[in-house]
């Protein structure tokens, strides 16, 4: 009796796991026109506990993305424009000479805009090495050192960082440490002629349609640790392992395409994106466990910008979703006995 | 007695080394070499490509040690005071300025500078006055580091774009030079189950400050044969290539071979070897096991030697071969 | 009872179909390595004389290889391999799979729990005969030819050769027969030629045809044949005529008759291939003089000629030499199929007069004798030419004995200034200059056509 009721109650959290995500995705979709997929990648990384990076060309609503999804979540949303005097401490904060009434001299921390949960850092390429590195290590522990003390970062945090392909003078591309460290790389491309069409429609009105609170953060925490405890079979993790492996030329699970145009692939971070947004798909589905399409589908966000590619596959223009396509439909999916 | 107290360095050295396992998979090798640097007192330089656990690697050994740990990422903007620190003026009740010091990251127990190739060479040699000296200079003020100190740099060969590789003199004040490989197939699989799942593991504290100031004594306390010190020696002249003993590689490859520091690293991490395998003396085999990550860096190649991208590791096997247990 | 035994019964139903296509793909791999040097050791053995042992050696080698992989194929197909192939076939998204690795690791908590049951849940479901698990391997295309070309290889081109000729042989025996058939279409008409002559039943005279052919060596090239053999053949055909019986000497009749239902007249209906106007003209007054000789009663029946219209050969084409003899082997040049048996037309020199004389042979004078005998020697030449003895003769032989040498021309009329050229040059194509006007001269020609 008792077992059954946990059952239904797996295909409760399931159920209401998509319900919500359907929610958030639809209710951004109000006011966002079009991007649906990048609406859904973004949902799945802050579900996977990652963080996304958006290549795209300014004014197509990156922003107003965000916006909204801290909205829908009730959650607290900053925007920081990277430029190239930005500093360190214009992100992290500093500490500032305060005095009480005692005349006591002491340091206060002022926290920057790190400090909130959903961060968008427009044009990241654009800043220094080291405001962009401050940045990325934030992202990576949720936490931020200043002074010698540790600043811990309000659950959930997510960074939305995005790159300006056009002017790339005066960037500073993203080094292939810190671009490792975003789960998905989204291209964010221009609209369609009926996209733009709604666009007009919707903007030209004096206000923004509503958007309602669709969840808060416990739902979110909730989620994630739903997500997590997917189950994945020993073949799928296989599976997802050898394409993995298969991203880097010196493995014997490489194609050919990978030997010709690729210097250097993936790390273990790849696999873990793979797995993560597999996981989050298969919820999606109304599934219990991970399945090989999952990993597919997944694929091309997450690997597209770890894989490095050599000067013959820029002078041929191969890209890396084509090797990325290649490497799925060449490894095979095996189960073996355990 | 010493035999007893040998043991307990293997148990220790055991036990801590499977904590650090119970998070990092694989790279055992990796592992056993940054302790056996912990416990000589020197410092470590990790060779490796983005995304293998480096940071973690080195995060899990400061949480087993209870000790504190800091990383810095090296960027070409990096400047010298993001390191050690700075003094800023401050002003007391009647107006009076003075400085006040704040720390840098320098100060910990185990720093991590990722990176290291990233930065300018006035910033790497901030570090590197502090790793050698454990002690930071500022406004005039030095300033000494707390024991344990030990720093692990991390160099990335894959982007070398605007990069300033280290010189080679400040190359050969690390003591070891461990290389990080990508997982195989089973090892990531196991690091895909370990970084996707509920189960998060909280790493134990093994071991404290005193206990690893115990085994540094220890280690240093083992006994080398003079024949086996000799052994070091003749290892280490013959990388160099104008030697009578040098081998055909070095004589083809190698510009300039190893400093004494080489045999140091030889000898101290020798002894931790031995006092591993529970023993009391150094054997020749002790230092033919940690020849490499104790020359590999310290090989300085000729242009043909760069050119065709020759690995110092066969170099290094080479001379191994070649060099004699016994001899003058 | 374990939680996921629908999914084992499932996957307990389609493991032999899967076993059987491990096996084929097994099967494949194995005559992969084994037929390249079977197909070499068959080829050498044409030219050297290779042991059986030898050539045995890719056929155990096969045998080896083949238990070897399948029972590796056979062994390593698990239920987890089986359950992956009916998710993947019917869209079930690794459902089956994950439920069977799950159960087998004790993943029973929460979500790995709900994923068995619905595994389990869709197992119930499935119909096992929408599960289509065979797939050819990969190269059996190439396998299937490279066995079919070892197979050829071994058994022998000449035997599948005449095993093919045997039918060919069929239609030119009838032809030879129908003289001057415009047989336009002639292959087609060959399987209803052959049947009349099938209704000979093999009787004693044939016995005795083969201990004929035992005496006969089994190799003569046709070129270095002496004309006594088929002088042999004649006399052979005389004492054979005595040992038929009443009825089956009736039977031959008929069938040559069937065979002759189509009159001299009929055949000059037919209409030529790609004639032109001018010569369609003059060919079929040709023919009109003929059928007009014959009714008036001026001519014989045999020596009425059929209209065979050939246009001028593709430059570098045989002429219709020895092989329209009614020889033992194919019938037809290589110059279109025209049932025309007859030799190459004399190549007469027209030097500044408007006079073309055409000559032809009539290819019914091959025997001098009756009807009868004539059947008797195409069945001769037909069952001869099945058991691979080379009996062609040269034409030269069968015209010697068998021909008279027509010396008048058929036609002597003028020739339009205009045609003569065309003529000429049709004559030409045929089969070059000729030096001299005797019968005996063949052109270039001088391969034997069948082996």
């Amino acid at each position: 009796m008792g077992k059954r009721s946990e059952e239904t109650n797996t295909e409760k959290l399931v159920q209401s796991f998509r319900d919500t995500f359907v929610r958030m995705s639809d209710e951004i979709s109000k006011v966002i026109v079009g991007y649906k997929d990048v609406i859904d990648n973004v949902l799945t990384a802050l579900m996977s506990r990652g963080n996304v990076l958006l290549e795209g060309v300014p004014g197509i609503g990156k922003t107003m993305l965000v916006r909204t999804l801290g909205e829908i979540l009730d959650l607290k949303f900053r925007r920081v424009q990277f430029t190239a005097d930005l500093m360190p401490a214009d992100i992290l904060g500093t500490n500032m000479i305060a005095q009480d009434e005692a005349g006591n001299r002491t340091f206060r921390f002022e926290r920057g805009p790190v400090f909130t949960h959903l961060l968008l850092a427009d044009e990241i390429n654009r800043a220094t090495p080291k405001t962009q590195a401050a940045l990325l290590e934030a992202m990576e522990e949720h936490s931020v050192t200043v002074a010698g003390t540790k600043y811990v970062l309000d659950e959930p945090f997510f960074v939305l960082a995005t790159e300006n392909p056009i002017e790339m003078e005066g960037t500073y591309p993203l080094p292939q440490a810190e671009l490792d460290k975003f789960i998905f790389k989204l291209d964010v491309g221009f609209p369609g002629l009926d996209e733009l069409d709604e666009i007009i429609v919707r903007t030209t009105y004096e206000e923004m349609p509503p958007v309602d609170v669709v969840a808060k953060t416990e739902d979110i925490l909730e989620m994630r640790k739903l997500v997590l405890e997917v189950p994945i079979a020993p073949h799928v993790e296989d599976y997802a392992a050898r394409t993995i492996l298969a991203t880097s030329p010196t493995s014997e699970f490489a194609t050919d395409m990978v030997r010709q145009y690729v210097k250097a692939g993936s790390s273990p971070r790849g696999l873990q994106g793979l797995l993560l947004a597999g996981k989050v798909k298969a919820l999606l589905d109304g599934r219990y466990a991970v399945s090989c399409e999952d990993i597919n589908e997944t694929a091309h966000p997450t690997l597209r910008h770890r894989i490095q590619r050599n000067l013959e596959a820029e002078a041929e223009e191969i890209s890396t979703d084509a090797v990325i396509s290649d490497i799925l439909e060449k490894t095979p999916q095996t189960a073996e006995a355990v | 007695m010493s035999g007893k107290q040998n043991g307990r360095f293997t148990v220790r050295f055991t036990t801590l080394r499977e904590e650090i396992e119970q998070v990092i998979v694989g790279c055992r090798d990796v592992i056993e070499e940054l302790l056996t640097c912990l416990f000589s007192g020197g410092n470590a330089l990790i060779e490796s490509p983005p995304g293998l656990g480096k940071t973690l690697i080195v995060k899990t050994l400061s949480e087993a040690l209870d000790l504190q740990f800091s990383r810095i990422q090296f960027t070409p903007d990096l400047m010298p005071a993001d390191i050690v620190g700075t003094n800023i003026i401050m002003q007391d009740d009647v107006g009076k300025r003075y400085f006040q010091f704040q720390r840098g990251p320098v100060f910990t127990n185990i720093l991590l500078a990722d990176e290291i190739n990233r930065a300018t060479p006035k910033t790497q040699s901030a570090l590197l006055e502090a790793m050698q000296e454990h002690a930071v200079t500022v406004g005039g003020v030095r300033r000494e580091l707390e024991e344990p100190f030990i720093v692990v740099a991390t160099e990335n060969h894959l982007e070398t774009e605007g990069t300033y590789s280290l010189p080679e003199a400040q190359l050969d004040r690390f003591f070891f030079n461990s290389r990080l490989r990508s997982p195989d197939l089973d090892e990531l699989r196991e690091i895909g189950r370990r970084t996707t799942t509920t189960s998060r593991y909280t790493v134990e504290k093994k071991l404290n400050r005193d206990e690893v100031e115990e085994m540094k004594r220890e280690a240093r306390g083992v006994d080398v044969a003079p024949a086996v010190r000799r052994y070091a020696s003749r290892i280490v002249l013959a990388t160099h290539p104008t030697h009578e003993t040098a081998t055909d590689r070095v004589k083809r490859f190698v510009r300039y071979g190893s400093s004494p520091r080489g045999t140091q690293a030889l000898t101290i991490g020798g002894k931790v070897r031995a006092l591993l395998d529970g023993r009391k003396t150094v054997s020749a085999a002790d230092m033919r096991s940690v020849a490499k990550p104790s020359l590999r860096h310290r090989l300085i190649l000729n242009f043909e030697g760069e050119a065709e991208n020759v690995d110092p590791d066969d170099i290094i096997a080479e001379v191994i071969d070649h060099v004699p247990e016994s001899g003058a | 009872m374990t939680a996921t035994q629908p999914i084992l019964k499932v996957v307990g139903r389609v493991t032999g179909r899967v076993r059987f296509w491990h096996l084929v793909d097994a099967f494949v791999r194995a005559g992969k390595w084994c037929l390249p040097p079977a197909l070499v050791l068959f080829i050498l053995d044409k030219l050297v004389d290779v042991p059986g042992v030898i050539l045995a050696l890719p056929g155990v080698a096969f045998v080896i290889a083949f238990t070897v992989l399948g029972a590796k194929a056979l062994a390593g197909v698990n239920r987890f391999q089986v359950a992956k192939i009916i998710d993947d076939q019917m869209g079930l998204k690794d459902r089956l799979t994950s439920a069977l690795y799950f159960e087998a690791l004790k993943y029973t908590e929460g979500l790995a729990q709900a994923a068995i049951e619905e595994g389990v849940a869709h197992a119930r479901h499935l119909d096992t005969r929408d599960i289509s698990v065979g797939t050819w391997p990969r190269h059996s295309g190439r396998f299937i030819v490279a066995a079919l070309l070892t197979l050829v290889v071994a058994v022998g081109p000449q035997n599948l050769a005449s095993f093919f000729a045997r039918s060919d042989s069929d239609t030119d025996a009838v032809r030879a027969d129908r003289g001057d058939e415009t047989n336009a279409t002639a292959p087609a008409p060959a399987p209803t030629e052959e049947t009349p002559l099938q209704k000979i039943e093999p009787k004693k005279p044939l016995t005795e045809l083969t201990r004929l052919e035992s005496d006969r060596p089994p190799e003569r090239d046709p070129a270095t044949m002496d004309t006594t053999m088929a002088q042999d053949l004649l006399e052979d055909i005389e004492n054979i005529k005595h040992a038929l019986s009443a009825s089956e000497l009736k039977d031959m009749e008929d069938a040559f008759k069937d065979d002759n239902k189509k009159g001299p007249a009929e055949e000059r209906e037919e209409p030529p291939p790609r004639i032109a106007p001018l010569d369609k003209e003059l060919l079929e007054d040709i023919a009109r003089a003929e059928k007009k000789k014959v009714e008036k009663g001026e001519g014989k029946p045999e020596d009425a000629i059929g209209v065979a219209v050939k246009m001028p050969a593709p430059p570098g084409a045989r002429p219709r030499g020895p092989r329209a003899k009614g020889g033992g082997g194919h019938g037809g040049g290589d110059v279109g199929e025209s049932g025309d048996t007859r030799g190459p037309p004399k190549r007469i020199p027209i030097p500044g007069r408007d006079k073309l004389i055409i000559e032809s042979r009539q290819s019914k004078d091959i025997l001098e004798k009756t009807d009868l005998e004539r059947t008797v020697m195409n069945e001769l030449m037909m069952r001869l030419s099945m058991k691979d003895v080379k009996m062609t003769g040269t034409a030269k032989d069968v015209e010697a004995r068998f021909t008279p040498q027509p010396r008048q021309p058929v036609v002597e009329e003028h020739v339009p200034l205009g045609l003569r050229g065309y003529v000429q040059r049709y004559f030409e194509g045929m089969g070059g200059r000729r030096t001299s006007e005797k019968p005996s001269e063949e052109p270039t020609d001088a391969a034997p056509s069948s082996e």
